[in-house]
């Protein structure tokens, strides 16, 4: 071939070779596949909606007692707000129509990611200050225990500025060495949510594919 | 449209297109096994949407919708994932994920050539190379005819430009 390597030269390297596609395809024998990723995804959001049943039932028992219903009722809020994030990923993937044109379920796609980092990012970010409430739920709940009691009002509030900086201390780790992390682990893609890459790497993405449709 | 008519419909227009999956999936994955698991994705996507497919309208530019869209899909996720595989008709899987012969090398080089555009060009590119008509190809896109021409004058001379500093043949 040429130097010059030419479009209509190569389309006829690659008819010559469209057999070598069909060649490879051959009948052998009936198998079906189960949706893993799929019924993952449902059976956390059913361990979700149980852990939000079980926390409102605990926040309505103890609705009488303020020190137990508030940090209950701030749990029950984020597992909700949770499932919600977790739910609008499902139906927007669920609704995706493949045989769309390219560049509307690229940027369909692209938004959803977007989306997605947004709410990973928040999610991550607000978790460490749930940590007291945690305690102070779970150990009601499961033994009995008064952790205002048990452990003392300075322990708690400890407890709740060491959440609080776990948050710096996290998006330091996260900038830091997020980097240097296998680009397809999931540590990596935590460290790119919690960071903020994530999302900025898909509004990138969604504006080259409205750019890739606008020019001409 | 009973379970075993659909599949017997949908293999039968597979069997008609059944180069889409792996033309495809060779443009966007380097490895061969990538290449493997991402047609055999592209399979299960086309069954799985297929109960959507306006069968008023040419199955091969469904198809290739399809096809680029997973393969986006699974090149930005940049790895293998064997679990977001989902049930396939029959022994469509088998169709598109066993091969026989290995991909001869001409072709290698073409790919390695197609490698070094973005996503949306390798799609434009695989189609132009399979002799699809610019209206087809504007069609699977989502862009004008004019716009996939001048897009491809463009990829061409990128292409011309590229080749001269390319030291193999192809």
């Amino acid at each position: 071939m040429e130097p010059d390597v030419d479009l209509d030269d190569l389309k006829a390297l690659w008819a010559a070779n469209d057999s070598a596609f069909a060649a490879t395809l051959r009948l052998e024998r009936a198998e079906a596949l189960s949706a893993k990723a799929e019924r993952r995804i449902w059976f956390e959001l059913a361990v979700d909606a149980i852990a939000i049943l079980v926390i409102g039932s605990f926040a309505a028992d103890t609705i009488g007692q303020p020190r137990f219903a508030i940090p209950a009722i701030l749990l029950g809020l984020y597992a909700i707000g949770f499932e919600m994030a977790r739910g609008r990923q499902l139906v927007a993937l669920k609704t995706l129509d493949y045989g769309e044109p390219v560049l509307e379920i690229a940027r369909s796609l692209r938004a959803t990611r977007a989306r997605r980092a947004v709410a990973v990012r928040w999610i991550a970010l607000i978790a460490p200050l749930l940590w007291v409430p945690l305690q102070i739920v779970a150990l009601r709940a499961l033994f009995g225990i008064d952790a205002y009691a048990a452990f003392g009002v300075p322990y708690l509030v400890a407890n709740a500025l060491f959440g609080l900086a776990c948050i710096p201390a996290g998006l330091w780790l996260a900038r830091r060495f997020g980097p240097r992390l296998g680009a397809t682990s999931w540590a990596r893609a935590f460290a790119d949510d919690l960071t903020g890459r994530a999302f900025s790497d898909a509004i990138a993405a969604l504006q080259r594919a409205d750019a890739y449709a606008r020019e001409a | 449209m009973d379970r075993p008519t659909a599949e017997a419909a949908f293999l039968d227009r597979l069997a008609r297109h059944r180069g889409i999956p792996r033309k495809v999936a060779a443009a966007y994955c380097g490895h061969p096994a990538d290449r493997e698991d991402c047609a055999a994705e592209i399979v299960a996507q086309l069954w799985r949407s297929y109960p959507r497919y306006d069968s008023t309208k040419a199955f091969s530019t469904w198809a290739w919708r399809i096809a680029v869209n997973v393969a986006i899909s699974f090149y930005r996720r940049g790895r293998t994932d064997a679990e977001r595989t989902v049930a396939v008709a029959g022994d469509a899987f088998d169709r598109v994920a066993s091969p026989e012969t290995a991909t001869p090398e001409p072709l290698e080089r073409l790919y390695e050539l197609v490698a070094r555009l973005d996503e949306f060009d390798r799609a434009l590119v695989v189609l132009y190379l399979d002799d699809r008509p610019y209206t087809e190809i504007a069609d699977v896109l989502g862009i004008t005819p004019s716009n996939v021409a001048t897009k491809l004058n463009r990829i061409r001379n990128r292409m011309k430009e590229w080749s001269r500093t390319w030291t193999s043949t192809i």
